[in-house]
C-alpha cells in the first residue's frame, strides 16, 4: 500500500475543462515504440527486460519527465497495482506480470509511460475535453525526447515496428471517454457505434478492450495506425467525435424539451435518490447512477455535486481505492457500504437526508 | 490442355475442389484464372494458400532472432522482436492491407535523428 499519497492527488484529466467536456470526458492519445535489437516483452529474457527499464527510465528522466514518479511494478504490492490500473496508469497485462515492468507517470497524471507492456513502450497524454491535439502535442515532444536516448525500431516503409501488426505505422491509437446517456436513454447508442465502425473507429466499454459497457461511458479509438500521419488520424476521430458531440445534444435537448421530459427527471432524480440515500452500493450501481447524475448536472439541473465530482467519484467509488482509503484489505459488502458512504459525503452531508433537489426548467 | 471456362487459351492453373466428397475440377487459362479470383482478394496465390488451414509448409522457417515460427504469430498475432518484420517481410506485406484498412505505406513522422 505504497501509493496511498496518491489518493490526494488531482488527476489532471478530471477536471470539467476543455471543449465538449459535458460529453467528451477526456482525450488520449499513445503511441507504441520498441527498442531496436531487442526483443518485445513476451519473448524476451529477464536481463532484455532489466535493460530495457533502466534504459527507458534513464531517457525518461532526460526528458521533462525527471521529476515525474518512476515505479518498479515489482516493488509494489497487488493492491497498489489494482490501483495504477483503476486510475488508468496502467493496463491490467502490465499489472499482471510486475517482474522488470514499470511506469512513469508525470504531471498530474495526464502522462504515463509503460515500460515492457505489449511494446518496450507505451507513452501516454491525457487532456480534458476534446483536445486530442493538445494531448497529442504533448505525447509527440516526450516521443521526441525519449528517441534521443533510445535507439527505437523502425522502418520507413512500415514505421515504428510494434508486437503487434496493428498497431504498425505511427503507433497512435487515439481515443476519446464519452458520455452518452442521452444517446442510451434514447435507445440510439448501437447504431450510432455502428455508424462509427463503418468510419474505421472502435467503440470500446470504459474499461477498454473486451469489457462491458458501464453508465454509458464509451472509448472511440482509431482502428487503423498506417497509412495516415498522425494528424490525418487525429483529426478523423475529431470530426467523428464532434458529430457525436452533436447527436448527443440533440438527444438531450429532445428529451428535456419533448414528451419524455417526465422519464428523463424520474431517471435523473430516482438515481440521486440512491447516491444520496442508499447504504450498499455496488461499483456497477454507482456507475449507473453516477451516469445520470453527470447528465443531470450537464443539463444544468439544481442537483447535488458538480460535474468533476461526478467524474472523480467513478475513479474513487472503484474496489481499490475504497481499500486505499481506507488503509485495509475489504470484502464485497463491507466495500458497498464505504461506497455508499463516500458518495453520499461528496455530493452533501453524510447521513443526512437531503431535501428532494428540484430541477431547473430547461436543458 | 485447353482451357475449360473460355475453351481458348492453353490452362496454365489447375483447381480441384472437394465438396461433400464431389471432385470438380477446372482447368483456367491466365486471363480466365485472373477473372476467377473474387474481388478483395489480392492474388489468385493469396486465395489459395487461404484455402489451406495452417500452411504448414508455406512458411516453415523462423526467425532468426527470436526463434518465432509465423505459424506462432499467426496464433498469437504477437511477434517475438523487429527482425520478425525483416524475416517475414513477404507474409507481412500481403496482410497489411487487411489489417490497415488497405494501407501499406507509412506517412507518419519517423524518430529524430540521434
Amino acid at each position: 500500500m505504497q501509493l496511498q499519497a496518491m489518493l490526494r492527488l488531482k488527476m489532471g484529466w478530471i477536471m470539467a475543462q476543455g471543449e465538449h467536456h459535458e460529453t467528451v470526458l477526456s482525450s488520449r492519445v499513445r503511441l507504441a515504440r520498441n527498442i531496436e535489437r531487442s526483443r518485445f516483452p513476451s519473448h524476451a529474457s529477464r536481463e532484455t527486460l532489466r535493460r530495457v527499464l533502466e534504459e527507458a527510465f534513464a531517457a525518461a528522466r532526460r526528458t521533462p519527465l525527471k521529476d515525474a514518479a518512476y515505479l518498479r511494478l515489482a516493488e509494489l504490492d497487488a493492491l497498489d497495482h489494482r490501483f495504477l490500473v483503476e486510475r488508468h496508469l496502467i493496463s491490467p497485462a502490465l499489472a499482471s506480470q510486475p517482474q522488470e515492468r514499470g511506469v512513469v507517470v508525470g504531471e498530474q497524471e495526464t502522462i504515463s509511460l509503460m515500460v515492457n507492456e505489449e511494446d518496450h513502450l507505451r507513452l501516454s497524454c491525457l487532456s480534458p475535453g476534446l483536445s486530442l491535439e493538445k494531448a497529442f502535442r504533448k505525447a509527440d515532444a516526450l516521443d521526441d525526447g525519449l528517441a534521443e536516448g533510445l535507439e527505437y525500431a523502425f522502418r520507413g516503409d512500415w514505421g515504428y515496428l510494434t508486437a503487434c501488426p496493428t498497431n504498425l505505422g505511427t503507433g497512435l491509437r487515439a481515443s476519446c471517454l464519452v458520455h452518452l446517456p442521452g444517446l442510451g436513454l434514447a435507445g440510439r447508442t448501437g447504431e450510432v457505434l455502428e455508424g462509427l465502425s463503418r468510419l474505421g473507429l472502435i467503440a470500446r466499454g470504459l474499461y477498454g478492450e473486451g469489457t462491458k459497457v458501464m453508465g454509458d461511458f464509451f472509448q472511440i479509438a482509431n482502428a487503423t495506425a498506417l497509412g495516415r500521419t498522425e494528424g490525418e488520424i487525429l483529426r478523423a476521430l475529431e470530426k467523428a467525435v464532434g458529430r457525436l458531440v452533436e447527436l448527443e445534444r440533440e438527444s438531450r435537448e429532445a428529451l428535456a424539451s419533448g414528451p419524455d421530459r417526465a422519464r428523463l427527471e424520474d431517471t435523473v432524480l430516482r438515481s440521486i435518490g440512491l447516491l444520496t440515500h442508499a447504504r450498499l452500493l455496488s461499483f456497477e450501481e454507482a456507475c449507473q447512477h453516477l451516469s445520470a447524475l453527470r447528465l443531470g448536472l450537464a443539463l444544468g439541473w439544481k442537483v447535488p455535486g458538480d460535474i468533476a465530482t461526478a467524474s472523480e467519484l467513478m475513479i474513487l467509488a472503484q474496489p481499490a481505492h475504497l481499500q486505499m482509503l481506507a488503509q485495509e484489505e475489504l470484502a464485497a459488502n463491507e466495500r458497498d457500504l464505504r461506497r455508499s458512504s463516500l458518495i453520499r459525503e461528496r455530493l452533501g452531508g453524510q447521513g443526512t437526508e437531503p431535501s428532494p433537489p428540484s430541477p431547473r426548467s430547461g436543458a | 490442355m485447353i482451357c475449360t471456362s473460355c475453351r481458348k487459351a492453353e490452362a496454365v492453373v489447375f483447381i480441384k475442389t472437394i465438396v461433400n466428397n464431389k471432385v470438380s475440377q477446372q482447368a483456367l487459362c491466365a486471363s480466365c484464372a485472373g477473372e476467377a479470383v473474387p474481388a478483395g482478394a489480392d492474388s489468385l496465390l493469396e486465395l489459395l494458400s487461404g484455402l489451406l488451414p495452417s500452411r504448414p509448409r508455406v512458411h516453415p522457417s523462423r526467425c532468426p532472432d527470436c526463434q518465432t515460427s509465423y505459424a506462432q504469430f499467426r496464433e498469437r498475432g504477437r511477434f517475438g522482436c523487429p527482425a520478425c518484420y525483416e524475416h517475414f517481410a513477404a507474409q507481412i506485406r500481403s496482410i497489411l492491407p487487411r489489417i490497415h484498412a488497405g494501407a501499406t505505406q507509412h506517412r507518419g513522422k519517423a524518430p529524430k535523428q540521434r
